[in-house]
């Protein structure tokens, strides 16, 4: 890297005296400018700063001490130095010059080696200083960006820095804060804190420990409820003497909550486990403790029985749940008639005549979007529960309608119905009622928390209505219609994964392309017969056929070589994506972010290539490419 | 007389293992579904212990505990707590109440006969 030289402006009315210090200046390596006047000098340093200013003092119209007492008002100009440049003796004029700013004085006539000397001493001050600017502002830089609150305190006690977060997470403005003792901070931040003398003996305790770093948690009340993980370290100087203490505050408000529902779960899930134990456990204990007759011994064997099978429930549920939740379980939808899946559930609900089920579906219910065997679960929980939750019996009525895009299915029992307060809780894990009138009725308390995680992962909700104690209840939840997409459609979307077929239907018709969708490879078949796409995207992991299965049946399908670009998680080596080529595919593209765009793009690419006149079967894309 | 001992639980299949428990014996077993059952019977009762789990609908044990532990007519009854809680906080907060011995489920039937036969003898 060169040097820049450094920039020096010479202010002076008389031209000789600017052309001789010119020439000195230019002779030792400066870039010098001159000004005639000191307007001609403001104008100067306003257009351009130099890096020094030597400056006449006696000068018509804007004099010298003028241009002094302008450029040191100035931010912008404040740190440049300025060197007068003074024919007189007069103690008086250099103080005055000083007053208003000046730096440092030369007298006329001026000697060349005083004045190379002089200048070069600024110059090195000025850059000296403009480093620890610089410094200064990329600390003040760091120190404000960073997540954590940071306050500094000196060997006296006294506040020296306190950063942005310092101040948001105790509710003080950073300004308030500099410069005032440790006491008066107290005074100031005790209303803020739960514990304040807490705090205040731990911070003080932290500080006395002298070397190296202690921590302990606070909690702040104010402005919002916040626990802070505080963290004092000991500030040295280079010999190791303690110069001060810094004082590390982080928000853990989120994590302690993440913790306290941990271990809360932990804690229902180890009380859910040893009721049914207890019950296992102490009757094989009393059955080996002494004789018991043939019918109590039955009695007992059929409550352990009874008991471990709630056991089994209990985990099978806890584990559904923890894959539902953590989204590791996977729910494939498919185009699917509900009602089917809905007589059923029906059927495998078995008969009960004291509470029949009644299914009462329109005639003519749409394709619904869900994985078949999931909403069998959801139907199973809820029609267990309404028998449930009837103990005196009652019909149970099963239901849909179509609303907004959705079909809602619902089931209505006459039982116990719901308390108004148990409404909000009602789908959490392990809620279950609080009521006398049914506590002989167990379950896992997960049944609900698992209808609820199926039925929003179909992109659909769940809810509850009652009228009340002992008036029944009504559970309704919803499931997308299936989109049923035009069928004849430019681009064949061969893909079980809704939500990503819906991002590459988007990207598609952003192209100006039509879509046809298939969920699975029987669905693709009869598509590709029917509707005569264009192009195929198509996924390699089906719920029916793999798909590179299906690459030679589109080939078949259609008269023309169609191009197909493959998208799939599956990792491919270079022999794999050969093969998938010589079948047809046009590109093998791997799933990610992004992809449906770039998968859009190719499918465009590729139809344009093909576009002008219908393309014999046979010819390879580079015939086609030389063609063009 | 026989000795009454009263068996606490929202749980019907504890309630059966406890009564069995004791079925040898010369006791009569009494039993309530929740808290404010427990307190009926016993202030009707006067059972001479009786055996309390902590989590059940409505009044909770231990508060049920803490009545019978500050009635002067009722005070010597034993309270045993059988709880699924195995929390040092339940036992903390059965402790405060006056609760005379704590188990966690699942318990020994044979412990919780020995304990009976010993506060009954």
């Amino acid at each position: 890297m060169t040097q820049r030289p450094d920039r020096v402006l010479v202010v002076d009315d008389t031209p000789e005296n600017l052309l001789l210090i010119r020439a000195q200046l230019e002779r030792a390596g400066y870039a010098v400018q001159t000004a005639a006047g000191g307007r001609a000098a403001l104008e100067a340093v306003a257009a351009d700063p130099p890096d020094l200013v030597l400056l006449d003092l006696m000068m018509p119209g804007v004099d010298g001490y003028e241009v002094c007492r302008r450029l040191k008002a100035e931010e912008a100009t404040r740190t440049i130095p300025i060197v007068v440049l003074t024919a007189l003796q007069a103690r008086e004029d250099k103080l005055r010059a000083f007053n208003e700013g000046a730096d440092d004085f030369l007298t006329k006539p001026v000697d060349r080696a005083e004045l190379l000397a002089r200048v070069r001493s600024h110059l090195r001050l000025k850059s000296l200083y403009n480093q620890l600017a610089h410094e200064r502002a990329t600390l003040s830089a760091v120190l404000g960006g960073m997540r954590d609150g940071l306050v500094v305190i000196d060997a006296a006690r006294d506040i020296r820095f306190c950063n942005r977060p310092a101040g948001e997470l105790i509710g003080v403005a950073p300004a308030d804060l500099e410069g005032i003792e440790l006491r008066d901070v107290f005074a100031r931040v005790a209303p803020l804190l739960e514990d304040p003398e807490g705090f205040r003996a731990r911070w003080l305790g932290a500080l006395a420990e002298g070397q190296g770093y202690a921590s302990f948690e606070a909690t702040v009340l104010r402005p919002i409820r916040r626990h802070l993980a505080v963290g004092v370290f000991t500030v040295t100087d280079p010999r190791g003497a303690c110069i001060g203490w810094g004082t590390l505050l982080r928000d853990v408000t989120r994590e302690r909550e993440v913790q306290r529902l941990k271990d809360e779960l932990v804690s229902i899930v180890s009380h859910e486990l040893r009721t049914p134990l207890a019950s296992i456990v102490g009757f094989a204990e009393l059955l080996l403790s002494r004789p018991f007759e043939a019918g109590q011994q039955r009695e007992f064997l059929e409550i352990m029985l009874e008991e471990g099978h709630r056991l089994t429930a209990l985990i099978n549920d806890f584990l559904d749940l923890q894959r539902l939740e953590s989204g590791r379980q996977e729910i494939q939808v498919a185009p699917t008639a509900i009602g089917p899946v809905i007589e059923r559930a029906v059927v495998m609900a078995g008969p009960d005549p004291r509470r029949p089920i009644v299914v009462d579906l329109p005639a003519d219910l749409p394709l619904v979007s869900i994985d078949a065997d999931r909403v069998l679960q959801v139907l199973m929980n809820l029609l267990s529960n309404a028998r449930k939750y009837s103990p005196d019996g009652g019909e149970i009525a099963v239901g849909a309608r179509i609303a907004d895009g959705t079909v809602a299915v619902s089931v209505r029992d006459h039982g116990l119905g719901l308390p108004p307060e148990a409404m909000p809780q009602l789908f959490e894990k392990f809620y279950r009622v609080d009521n006398s009138d049914r506590r002989e009725i167990s379950g896992t308390g997960l049944g609900l928390a698992i209808c609820r995680q199926i039925v929003e992962r179909q992109g659909g909700r769940i809810w509850a209505e009652s009228d009340g104690l002992g008036r029944g209840s009504t559970f309704t939840f919803t499931v997308p219609v299936f989109d049923e997409s035009p069928s004849n459609g430019d681009v064949l979307v061969v893909e079980d994964d809704h939500g990503f077929a819906r991002l590459l239907s988007a990207e598609l018709n952003g192209a100006g392309l039509t879509v046809t969708r298939a969920a699975d490879a029987e669905d693709a078949i009869r598509r590709l017969g029917r509707a005569r796409p264009r192009a195929v995207v198509l996924d390699l992991i089906l719920p029916d056929l793999p798909g590179e299965a299906l690459l030679p049946m589109v080939r078949l399908a259609s008269a023309e070589r169609i191009p197909v670009v493959v998208v799939s998680v599956k990792e491919l080596d270079q022999q794999q994506r050969a093969e998938l080529g010589r079948q047809g595919a046009v590109a093998v593209l791997r799933k990610g972010p992004g992809v449906a765009g770039e998968a859009a793009r190719t499918v465009l690419t590729a139809l344009q290539r093909s576009t002008p006149g219908p393309t014999a079967s046979g010819r390879d894309d580079n015939n086609l490419e030389k063609r063009e | 007389m026989k000795k009454k001992v009263l068996i606490v639980d929202d749980e019907h299949n504890v309630r059966r293992l406890v009564a069995a428990t004791l079925s040898g014996g010369d006791y009569e077993v009494l039993q309530a579904r929740d808290g404010a059952e427990a307190l009926e019977t016993i202030r009707r009762e006067h059972p001479t212990v009786v055996l309390l789990d902590i989590q059940m609908p409505g009044l909770d044990g231990v508060e049920v505990c803490r009545q019978v532990k500050a009635d002067p007519k009722l005070r010597e009854t034993v309270v045993v707590i059988l709880t699924a809680q195995a929390q040092a906080e339940a036992r903390r907060r059965a402790a405060a109440a006056g609760a005379d011995t704590f188990l966690t489920k699942p318990f020994s039937p044979l412990q919780v006969l020995e304990i009976v036969e010993r506060r009954v003898a």
